[in-house]
């Protein structure tokens, strides 16, 4: 109705619209180009046509409902699982934004549109004029009706969650680590549902997926595939309910159970619901944009019946179709850059023939068009080996394939999606399409691909764009990964990505030598890397890099690795340059999120005196910290110090630095041991302070944690620590390597039991001196241990069988000998401006009130 | 998202039981969603003979969702931009309220999409 009254409205209203911008058309006048949506789509749009020139022709402003940069939402489901980390899945970070002088508006939601004024209303009181506006609000998770879901106030209720966005992860897997919480409830058992259950059963709890259709993934295969594909979910220690409605989430103010329409109830504490999705449209619906399921566009993606509004992603209704997938977005974005910027007017999008290509829950699922036969004429080949979790189904109407079903083998599915994709005749041996028997091998299965093949759906490459690349002189794989964005999706397609890279160079591929690199600034592996400074004699960040980097190009990423890598080497004979480090390294303390500094004094073993305590305090006092904490190294934390208060608080202070911010020996956390304690057999608070003060500033690949525990009791954690040591039975002691309670939780493993505490410090410098010298940088000795392999550490470290033992202990002992405590620079800035606040120092004056 | 469209359509004769009485108009246009499927209706289509106003009702569950009245010897088409998620388990049919005695025919053809 609306559009029916408003559309005549629109038409006299949309010419003199198109009068201020000629009016202000100088060459250096811009149009104003308002984003909506900072997700995928719109970003992506917005990359096609920063591509096509659009900085020239456009001022550009985006607005995200969330708020942050834009990310990768596929891979929330690596996160969940802790596959990836949620900083590696931003695909472009802020400084792009500022970098292409976009102005970005992030948590800012978008409320209304004046399309015949032309102005976006956005939650800030915000009005921002636009002469071309594109929508791209994406979708949000649906919950289907039931009972409990929400509080009494209306929030949803605690535990329950949507999988949709990086706080919806952040937030389960918050809730999932917490001990109390053992089972959860994922409802829907389609793709996102599978997922989320895989991700969150890493985390060690009990898992059960209730689906209302008949078998899982039911909207991408039939009955038979669901069926082997349960049975390998099930494998998994998954537990599936199918055919099976949640009517209510049980439980008053937090969730205890759902409850099922026929069947008895399951108990749990979380509920993640993954029913699907839904587009998107209040901001369009409001502003009386048409919206059907979701924003009706024409081929063009310009909103039905308006000159300068368009719409593109999860938000937009295509000939009837709404997608939810990234493919069919990339192209959307394609055409709709190609008319906002005028590249190429005669650009259309018809539409996409949607294939999906996924790892589900660890099984390798693709699946395209129809999952059975529909007509009486159609053919269907079915190869099914539940045992093995293999399944194949092709349906075939008119010698042409019009679906199929891959799961758990997806060697054929770069052949079968170009089959599909273009209708092409196929082979008489019907066979042929789902095995290797005869036909050629998979080599040439990349040979036969088209150019416009698609091999990475992520992010929309063909395999022509490989090619080219290739054409172009890159060889590596990972540069040509590189230079597409092909495999830096989901990464299901890493495989085909390799092997189009390696047919294409035709077997000139390259090692990716990168991948080696100790920092990626120079081209050397730490050993070679190590040998060249002590055989030039190099002595500094700069030196190195004027000998070593292509060019002697300097690299930001590379001075940290180098410079911690140096003070390793040479102890006494490095060159400090204070450009090389790390703020944390610059000025000694760890910075915040909100850019102030922690102060952590030294506290031996976590053992301290009434005077240490009271000087602490008078400290705290006096520079009004904000908080004080203790933390789990037994140290006290004095939070919040600007960063120019920060050599005053030292001095006030007096003690030194606690090692609590560097890529270093941090701390020795310890037990009460012998004295005080009734079950103690060793004294390990004196060996946990010797060793503490024997390494205290020690510099290594990564942060090292130690404890010392007293008795097998192990109140110091010593079984999780970088370096652990337990006194046993007998004043013996045994020596724990690699291990972690952080982001991985790793026991370390045992490298030696020995008779006396000298022994435990030797042994331990001399494995911190070889884990220094052979790991990579930044990497933990959770994964350097198991890496290298204990056998080969206790070989090396306790029986000395590569003759190593004299020089590691003594290299130990050049930078024992070397140890300055950082903190005593406070009278003495070694740079100006090192504790200068990084905020504008004059408070500009008040403007007078009138 | 794999979707299919389907349609409730056709031409079919009627009698009127009474304007505030809706009746079943034929068998054929009953619909029973699957479990787990989602279906939304997206628009309505109606052509009446009649020389009287008669409405279409589209049920869900036996209970009246949207009411579309087609004027004598009239057409409507409705586009409907307040789309519903119906969910698997329900039956969707079309019923038709005429004035008592009138006789005529009416053209319908709903049409819907499942995912």
């Amino acid at each position: 109705m609306t559009g029916v009254v408003e559309r005549p409205q629109a038409k006299p209203q949309a010419k003199p619209q198109a009068g201020p911008q000629s009016r202000t058309g100088g060459p250096a006048a811009r149009r104003r180009l308002v984003v909506i949506g900072n997700g995928m789509a719109g970003a992506r749009a917005v990359e096609e046509i920063l591509a096509r020139g659009g900085a020239e022709q456009f001022s550009i402003t985006m607005f995200g409902d969330e708020p942050y940069g834009n990310y990768n939402r596929i891979m929330l489901s690596h996160v969940l699982s802790g596959e990836e980390s949620d900083a590696d899945i931003f695909l472009n970070a802020l400084s792009w934004y500022r970098e292409n002088n976009i102005t970005l508006h992030a948590g800012v939601r978008v409320d209304r549109i004046d399309r015949f004024t032309k102005y976006v209303y956005s939650d800030d009181g915000r009005a921002t004029p636009y002469d071309v506006l594109i929508i791209a609000t994406g979708s949000r998770s649906h919950l289907p009706p039931m009972d409990g879901l929400y509080t009494p106030g209306g929030s949803i209720k605690p535990g329950v969650f949507g999988f949709r966005t990086i706080d919806d992860t952040r937030k389960m897997v918050q809730h999932a680590q917490q001990e109390h919480h053992r089972r959860v409830v994922v409802i829907g058992g389609g793709l996102l549902g599978l997922e989320a259950a895989y991700g969150l059963q890493s985390h060690g709890i009990e898992v059960e997926v209730v689906h209302s259709g008949g078998h899982l993934m039911s909207a991408q295969m039939g009955p038979d595939g669901g069926a082997v594909l349960r049975r390998s979910v099930e494998a998994l220690g998954i537990r599936v309910h199918t055919g099976s409605r949640t009517t209510a989430v049980l439980g008053t103010d937090r969730v205890s159970g759902v409850s099922l329409r026929d069947k008895p109830d399951i108990a749990c504490d979380m509920v993640v619901v993954a029913a699907g999705i839904r587009p998107n449209v209040d901001v369009a619906v409001l502003s009386g944009l048409p919206v059907e399921r979701a924003i009706v566009v024409d081929d063009r993606l310009r909103v039905q019946d308006e000159e300068d509004i368009y719409a593109v992603g999860e938000c937009v209704q295509h000939r009837g179709e709404v997608y939810g997938l990234v493919a069919p977005l990339w192209e959307q974005a394609v055409v709709l850059a190609n008319h906002v910027t005028g590249a190429d007017t005669s650009s259309a999008y018809l539409g996409s023939r949607t294939a999906t290509k996924l790892k589900v829950a660890g099984v390798e699922v693709a699946s395209m068009g129809l999952h059975g036969p529909e007509l009486d004429t159609d053919e269907h080949i079915v190869f099914s080996e539940p045992s093995r979790g293999v399944f194949k189904s092709i349906v075939v109407r008119d010698n042409k394939m019009v679906g199929a079903t891959l799961l758990g083998d997806s060697r054929k599915v770069a052949y079968l999606t170009q089959a599909y994709d273009r209708g092409l005749p196929l082979p008489e041996e019907r066979i042929g399409l789902m095995f290797d028997l005869g036909t050629p091998g998979e080599d040439v299965g990349v040979a036969e691909l088209d150019d416009d093949a698609q091999v990475c759906n992520c992010n929309g490459v063909s395999k022509k764009a490989l090619v080219d690349v290739v054409k172009d002189g890159c060889n590596t794989v990972g540069g040509a990964m590189d230079a597409t964005r092909a495999g830096k999706g989901c990464g299901s397609c890493k495989l085909l990505v390799k092997q189009v890279v390696e047919w294409a160079a035709d077997g000139a591929v390259e090692e990716d030598p990168a991948a080696s690199y100790y920092v990626p600034g120079i081209p050397l592996d730490k050993p070679s890397l190590m040998a060249a400074i002590r055989k030039q004699g190099l002595r500094s960040v700069s030196q190195v890099f004027t000998a070593l980097a292509p060019g002697s190009a300097e690299d930001a990423k590379s001075k940290m690795g180098l410079a911690s890598l140096l003070k390793m080497m040479l102890a006494d004979q490095y060159i400090d340059e204070r450009d090389a480090r790390f703020i944390n390294d610059r000025v000694h303390a760890n910075i915040q999120r909100d850019g102030t500094f922690s102060v952590v004094p030294q506290m031996k073993g976590g053992v301290t005196s009434v005077q240490q305590l009271r000087r602490i305090a008078d400290v705290a006092e006096k520079h009004n910290v904000p908080m004080i904490k203790l933390t789990g190294g037994q140290r006290i934390d004095l939070l919040g110090i600007p960063k120019e208060d920060l050599p005053q608080v030292w001095a006030d202070l007096d003690m030194p630095s606690g090692y609590a911010y560097g890529k270093s020996f941090r701390t020795v956390k310890t037990c009460v041991g012998q004295d005080f304690c009734r079950y103690g057999t060793g004294d390990s608070t004196k060996l946990g302070i010797d060793i503490e003060s024997r390494f205290q500033g020690i510099e290594s690949p990564a942060k090292l944690k130690l404890a010392v525990s007293g008795c097998p009791r192990n109140c110091a954690e010593s079984l999780v620590k970088d370096v652990g040591v337990v006194a046993v039975e007998g004043g013996r002691w045994e020596i724990y390597v690699g291990g972690a309670a952080g982001a991985h939780i790793r026991k370390g493993d045992l490298l030696a039991t020995v008779d006396n505490p000298e022994a435990v410090k030797l042994l331990t410098g001399r494995f911190m001196q070889y884990y220094r010298e052979r790991a990579n940088w930044l990497e933990r000795t959770y994964a350097f241990v198991p890496r290298v392999g204990i056998e080969h550490l206790r070989a090396v470290i306790v029986e000395d069988s590569e003759d190593l033992a004299e020089s590691l202990d003594a290299a130990m002992q050049a930078s024992v000998d070397d140890y300055v405590d950082p903190w005593s620079e406070r009278d003495d800035q070694l740079t100006p401006g090192q504790f200068r606040t990084s905020l504008p120092l004059t408070v500009l004056p008040q403007v007078p009130v009138r | 998202m794999i979707t299919k469209n389907l349609f409730l359509q056709g031409i079919y004769p009627f009698a009127g039981a009474g304007l505030d009485k809706p009746v079943p108009i034929h068998s054929e246009l009953l619909h029973y969603v699957p479990d787990g499927v989602i279906n939304q209706t997206l628009y309505f289509r109606g052509g009446n003979s009649s020389a009287e106003l008669i409405t279409v009702v589209l049920m869900r569950n036996g209970v009246p969702m949207r009411y579309f009245p087609i004027g004598a010897k009239s057409d409507v088409h409705v586009p409907l931009r307040v789309v519903e998620d119906i969910d698997g388990g329900s039956v969707i049919e079309l019923y038709l309220a005429a004035p008592d005695g009138l006789g005529g025919s009416v053209v319908v053809d709903l049409g819907m999409v499942e995912h």
